[in-house]
């Protein structure tokens, strides 16, 4: 077992047997009553939720962006190595790339600025909403950067065998970074709501 | 009736704040007669003891109208807590068995030390007898007792009073009899309480059995020179070794004054515990503990009430900032049905001041299946689980500061404290909210980890035997 395996299945093991036994306890104990998941949501402040939704919004669309960039440049470089043509065409499918981080950075502008004091102490609605746009972004952007890149990828190396592929596979390229596109707006709708 | 009223003030003055620390001691005293509805049923002052001049009106009327034989029965040491803690272990039998048969039956749940230590006299002054004829260990032989019967007008042509006086001449003195009964066993190392009071039992059963056998009417009283020294805290059994809560047995150690019952009378219903209670009005504290708790408590809870879905219990104080205080602690209890068992909560905490609408406050959080009470470190305000309610113009001015608080007001057994859920977890909310944060933190940069240690070169079309691959110079 390589060592990053087992570090995760140690942690794994770690969390997941602290849980067996926290639960055990509580269990013999009669203190199931103590594990109370509505206490968590209505004592924390709103405001906690609301800073993870925020980095984790523009943070995670940067990693899906990022990693579509670096398999799209990947074989941009490999591909132009045979056929330099590719290289200046292909660049497009990095701007997409980059696009999908933009649209990160797009949801973190309602995020910025939004203080405890704006929210209240007991607005949960206004803390949970935002913390979903930003979960929201989070998978829709995270997975279309990898899928922008994964298709940018085959259409550098479809380019550098035939000419012809690239504009057709641009279009699936820009399909893909639509559908990210409906996942900015759905949590620009959830923003304002709260 | 306003003399009855100056004589409760002053008794509560004289009740009222001592020296620090002191504890006025007190003591129970059931009363039982033969004869019928000598004493009306009638309410007690709750939650404090009642003085010389309150008890001497609480028993003439009954004594009046009563039989002229009068036994005083005193031991040693008695509290109330004898009763709850050793009565359903079978300690008071030939007791139970007389106030089940009783005609009458009276008990003072509180009575202050010095009115039950002048009880003799009492007595004596109320009924006109002669200095009690005392009775080392209940010995009855060659007694002879006034079998007058109450009601009747005159005992004259009824054989008469005790006989050991060979110059007293029986048919002509129709006075009352008042015996006194020293039970004789007395508390020690090597005599426990329970037998101590089980031996006493069976020599007051004696007396009475000889009474009874007579057919000789009469009254008794049943009290002690002084209160039962504290016990050691009673195992707690929550039904077993599964739950052992975060309740203790508070107000059971020899510094801690006893919990608030109510009703104070019999099993209580209504359980209440602090270390610490204190209120500010405007900047001004007063601490209501002295007030509340021990010996010197001046507080009356005449006006709680419990039904089985709804108990409040009111703290009465006659001056605080110079008027009448209530302080109102309201528990519900509710079934609910997805949780498949009953629910008791704190729900609020209202403070009236005079003829002022009252400041009522929430209480977050204080709920706990039914069987358990409550407890709390420190409950107040400002902070997280008391918030004033409306109109907050009078909540906001009072501050409470209660610690220590454990309340229970359902499924109250044997008079002590059940389980108690505390208001505080195994971590807080910033703990927890760290936790979160954190973990989501941690999340994030082990998938960073992660996707950083899985990058590979793209090796699909490398051959490391092939040739070279051409670079044209053209591009």
């Amino acid at each position: 077992m390589t060592g990053l395996a087992l570090l995760y299945s140690g942690l794994g093991l770690a969390f997941w047997t602290t849980l067996l036994g926290v639960g055990i306890c509580y269990t013999i104990f009669d203190l199931g009553f103590r594990f109370d998941v509505a206490w968590f949501l209505t004592e924390t402040s709103p405001y906690h939720v609301v800073q993870p939704g925020h980095w984790l919004a523009i943070s995670l669309s940067v990693v899906g962006a990022a990693w579509g960039i670096y398999i799209t440049g990947s074989s941009i470089i490999g591909g132009g190595v045979k056929a330099p043509r590719i290289k200046t065409k292909n660049l497009v499918s990095i701007i997409f790339c980059e696009a999908v981080a933009i649209y990160g950075i797009i949801m973190a502008i309602p995020f910025n600025g939004v203080t405890p004091e704006e929210i209240g102490a007991r607005n949960y609605h206004a803390g949970f909403s935002m913390f979903g746009a930003g979960l929201t972004v989070v998978y829709a952007i995270s997975s279309v950067g990898v899928c922008v890149g994964i298709v940018g990828s085959g259409a550098a190396l479809a380019d550098a065998q035939n000419a012809s592929l690239f504009v057709k596979i641009l279009i699936v390229e820009i399909f893909g970074s639509a559908i990210g596109l409906f996942g900015v707006i759905v949590a620009i709708l959830q923003v304002p709501a709260s | 009736m306003a003399a009855a009223l100056w004589a409760l003030i002053g008794a509560l003055a004289a009740l009222g704040p001592g020296p620090a620390g002191a504890a006025a001691p007190r003591l129970p005293l059931l009363v039982w007669s033969t004869e019928r509805s000598l004493w009306p049923p009638q309410s007690l002052p709750a939650g404090r003891a009642l003085s010389e001049p309150e008890l001497q009106e609480l028993l003439e009327p009954g004594l009046r109208r009563g039989p002229r034989t009068v036994l005083l029965f005193l031991q040693e040491q008695l509290s109330l807590e004898d009763f709850t803690a050793f009565g359903a272990h079978g300690a008071f039998p030939r007791l139970q068995d007389a106030l089940g048969s009783a005609g009458s039956a009276l008990t003072v749940p509180a009575v202050a030390g010095a009115a039950a230590a002048a009880l003799p006299l009492t007595l004596q002054r109320l009924l006109g007898a002669p200095p009690p004829l005392r009775l080392p260990g209940g010995a009855l032989a060659g007694l002879r007792l006034n079998r007058t019967e109450p009601g009747s007008d005159h005992p004259s042509d009824h054989p008469s009073d005790h006989s050991d006086d060979p110059q007293s001449d029986p048919q002509s003195d129709p006075q009352p009899s008042l015996l006194l009964v020293g039970l004789p066993h007395r508390r020690s190392g090597l005599m426990g309480a329970r037998e101590a009071l089980s031996r006493n039992d069976a020599v007051l059963g004696e007396v009475l059995r000889v009474l009874q056998e007579e057919r000789i009417p009469y009254t008794a009283l049943l009290s002690a020179e002084r209160p039962a020294d504290p016990r050691p805290s009673p195992p707690l059994d929550f039904g077993g070794p599964r739950r052992a809560l975060l309740a203790r047995g508070v107000g059971e150690g020899p510094a801690e004054p006893p919990p608030l019952r109510w009703p104070p009378q019999g099993d209580p219903k209504i359980l209440l515990w602090a270390r610490n209670l204190s209120v500010t009005l405007g900047g001004r504290p007063q601490d209501l503990t002295p007030k509340t708790f021990g010996g010197g408590a001046e507080v009356d809870l005449g006006g709680s009430s419990w039904s089985p879905h709804e108990a409040r219990l009111v703290l009465r104080y006659p001056e605080v900032f110079g008027e009448p205080l209530n302080i109102t602690f309201l528990l519900r209890r509710a079934w609910f049905p997805v949780s498949g068992r009953p629910w008791a909560w704190l729900e609020e905490i209202g403070v009236t001041l005079g003829g002022a609408p009252p400041a009522r406050f929430r209480i977050r959080g204080a709920a706990a299946p039914s069987p358990l009470g409550w407890r709390c470190g420190d409950l107040g305000t400002p902070g997280p689980l008391l918030l004033p309610l409306p109109p907050l113009e009078q909540s906001q001015r009072w501050g409470i500061r209660i610690r220590d608080l454990q309340v229970q007001g359902f499924n109250v057994s044997g008079g002590v404290f059940g389980g108690a859920s505390d208001c505080a977890g195994f971590f807080g909310v910033g703990a927890w909210m760290g936790l979160i944060s954190g973990g989501l933190l941690l999340g994030g940069l082990l998938l960073g980890g992660g996707v950083l240690l899985g990058l590979r070169p793209m090796d699909r079309f490398d051959d490391p035997r092939g040739p070279p691959l051409p670079v044209p110079l053209a591009e």
